[in-house]
């Protein structure tokens, strides 16, 4: 992919154009991320808000009506719901792995079988996550497979 | 897909499978046989309760691999039971003749644990090409919060 740099104009406002033949994932994603630039999410913990870099939140799970995000050792909640934290991130490394999980696919060291088409994956901090039967394709489209 | 879809579901595989298998085995055995419809109605009956077995696999959280591992084997018991009850109460089996019992337990744990085989293999390798694709996509380095 080109980039080309051009200064602008004094006084006019900084803008990105993207030339390209069709808006791919990978085109999508970067987008995404963009957008996205230092935005953090806000976790809560004893009271207290941290602001966090979505890109150090290892998966989001939703529990009795709460969601909370996992980093590598630290658990926050997050007002956030689940399907707009799904919304959000969709053109991100982040995808839906079961009814209750979003995972980051980044934080993935490994995969193996859960048997009925389910698989474990087991994250960089050791952490198990169960991934459903029917987002795996989710997964595999995110790895571009 | 909800659990009663699934438990239809396996009411149809397991129908068609029984249906081959006594096919095939009466083909082999007693290719003179004739045996009333109700032989058909009990094979109905018989697909219509293993498949509640599927009941045992349905949970609102997703199931660990070793919860996963036990599930199967209760299924597993439970399946030997409804075929051994089934050919005790329709008279499909000499029940003094322990030859043709143990044959019977056998052939279902042949069956089950093939087909379970079979399906780990083909999970086992969605893995191990998810895993190359993640090595390749994040490379193993431990990401920091």
């Amino acid at each position: 992919m080109k980039i080309i740099i051009e200064e602008g104009n004094p006084g006019e406002e900084d803008q990105i154009i993207i030339r390209c033949k069709e808006l791919d994932d990978n085109i999508l994603r970067l987008i995404a991320e963009l957008k996205q630039g230092q935005k953090k999410l806000a976790g809560i913990k004893d009271g207290n808000i941290t602001m966090i870099d979505p890109a150090n939140v290892y998966y989001f799970e939703g529990v009795d009506n709460k969601v909370f995000l996992y980093c590598k050792q630290n658990i926050y909640e997050t007002k956030q719901k689940l399907y707009e934290i799904e919304e959000e991130f969709k053109n991100t490394d982040f995808f839906r792995a079961s009814k209750s999980v979003i995972l980051n696919v980044s934080k993935i060291k490994s995969i193996s079988p859960a048997y009925s088409g389910r698989f474990e994956a087991q994250l960089f901090n050791g952490e198990i996550v169960v991934i459903s039967r029917q987002y795996v394709p989710e997964l595999k489209k995110k790895l571009g497979m | 897909m909800g659990i009663i879809k699934k438990i239809i579901k396996t009411f149809f595989f397991v129908l068609a499978g029984s249906i081959l298998s006594t096919a095939i085995f009466i083909t082999i055995f007693w290719p003179g046989l004739t045996f009333p419809i109700a032989v058909i109605w009990q094979v109905i009956v018989m697909a219509a309760i293993t498949s509640v077995g599927t009941l045992l696999f349905y949970s609102k959280r997703e199931i660990s691999k070793r919860q996963m591992r036990l599930r199967i084997i209760l299924h597993y018991a439970y399946i030997n039971f409804v075929v051994l009850a089934t050919a005790f109460v329709c008279g499909w089996l000499d029940f003094t003749n322990l030859v043709q019992v143990v044959s019977m337990i056998i052939l279902v744990a042949a069956v089950y644990f093939s087909v379970n085989l079979v399906m780990f293999q083909s999970e086992k390798r969605i893995a191990d090409n998810i895993n190359q694709r993640l090595r390749t996509k994040y490379p193993e380095d431990e990401k920091q919060e």
